[in-house]
């Protein structure tokens, strides 16, 4: 067959041609795959509020329909009298290095940090994307590590806590040691880390109502 | 005959790597070469999308009116590139996760567009899938060895197995002057081990 011409005819059938069989194409593919894409997102929700909240206990829960308020989505989760076990927040930072950071934290009714977890991200792979380990880590086994780097960067600095599990963040001040917090952070990575621990300060806010994140109102607002 | 392409999968590989001797699709050779995996994972799905492409743009290559080739090419690449992207996110959801933002950039991944202009435009079917194979096994050998290279370096692991205790990484290796610097190296390598045999 020889080539066709390139007048405006031609081009214009060609082209609208093309165009038709790939979008028929994409929507048949896309009726394919949404459902199995819709499974994976709602398996890692719930896979989320149940670490969150429960860790490793094994209790019966059920989950009520999320709430959707300001930007922030809730799940509250019972035990199986109805009793609230906690609350899994997805807070979502614009800030990190990489752009969103989407976490879920889990609260329980005092607002002590029961778990979290990392649902989207775009941080540096090997630095920034620790922060799905990096705040749950004893800081005994991460003392090592942190030091090493120290002595590579020149600024020997001392082993921290960096574990938020277990903190409130309405009694600790939780902003990285730098900026005069209680949590240390990434090694390398602050901005990361000053994104993840806003994130869940304002996750924290979300439910509990006021903040002890920025700083100024940390000591005042206990009073 | 089929000495021929055989030639022209073995040239994309060696001859015409499309990382260290043609240079293109540096963007996503730099950015997702952080691990191994990774860049095996980038080389595989651009490879995926350079056969089909090939091999459709040599199939319409004679319907396609010179004056809108490239539209109806950039057509056709963004639709196996959204089949893909729509694929992966349901099936190998984690290795989505990590590549990001790189998937819906292959549309405009130059290596593609490139060889649809440079081979597939002007040959048969099968010499087109053959110079995908070829190209896209060559992008896909670059990049693993380059995140080989800076996974080990970096973070002490190879494909996701620790071997050196942490205090050893160099972290610069992961982040991006990293990418650079290992990648002009390995140019460097590839180019004289290649001037010695000529």
């Amino acid at each position: 067959m020889k080539k066709l011409k390139s007048n405006i005819v031609n081009m214009a059938v060609v082209l609208t041609l093309i165009a038709v069989a790939a979008a028929g194409l994409l929507a048949w593919v896309n009726n394919v795959t949404s459902g199995p894409i819709e499974e994976i997102n709602n398996l890692a929700i719930e896979n989320g509020i149940k670490s969150v909240i429960l860790g490793d206990r094994d209790i019966q829960f059920t989950v009520e329909q999320p709430v959707e308020r300001e930007g922030f989505v809730f799940h509250n989760v019972n035990d199986l009298k109805g009793n609230l076990l906690g609350t899994a927040v997805e807070s979502t930072d614009r800030n990190g290095f990489g752009g969103n950071l989407k976490v879920m934290v889990g609260f329980d009714p005092e607002g002590v940090i029961l778990g979290y977890t990392v649902l989207e991200h775009s941080e540096t792979p090997g630095l920034g994307a620790q922060a799905d380990d990096w705040f749950r880590q004893k800081s005994a086994d991460a003392a090592e590590q942190s030091a090493a780097i120290d002595v590579l960067l020149g600024a020997p600095g001392k082993p921290g806590n960096h574990n938020i599990i277990g903190m409130n963040p309405g009694d600790e001040i939780m902003m990285v040691s730098k900026d005069g917090g209680d949590v240390d952070a990434i090694t390398a990575s602050t901005i990361t880390s000053r994104a993840f621990l806003r994130a869940v300060n304002a996750a924290y806010k979300s439910v509990f109502g006021y903040t002890a994140a920025d700083g100024v109102s940390g000591a005042s607002s206990q009073n | 005959m089929i000495m021929n392409y055989f030639k022209t999968i073995i040239n994309g590989i060696v001859k015409e790597n499309p990382t260290f001797v043609l240079l293109l699709g540096m963007c996503p050779t730099l950015a997702t070469t952080t691990s191994a995996v990774n860049g095996l994972g980038m080389g595989v799905a651009t490879m995926f999308v350079l056969i089909c492409s090939n091999t459709f743009i040599s199939l319409l290559k004679n319907l396609i009116p010179d004056g809108v080739r490239i539209p109806c090419y950039i057509v056709v690449i963004a639709s196996f590139v959204t089949i893909l992207q729509m694929v992966m996110q349901a099936y190998v959801p984690d290795l989505y996760k990590t590549l990001g933002i790189f998937i819906p950039l292959i549309v405009v991944n130059c290596i593609i567009l490139g060889r649809a202009e440079a081979f597939a435009a002007k040959n048969n079917v099968l010499a087109s899938i053959c110079d995908g194979i070829g190209i896209g096994i060559g992008f896909t050998v670059a990049l693993t060895l380059l995140g080989f290279v800076r996974e080990l370096l970096g973070n002490g692991a190879v494909f996701g197995h620790q071997i050196l205790p942490s205090s050893m990484n160099m972290l610069v290796f992961v982040l991006a002057p990293g990418a650079f610097i290992t990648l002009g190296l390995l140019m460097a390598i590839v180019n004289s081990v290649k001037n010695r045999k000529a």
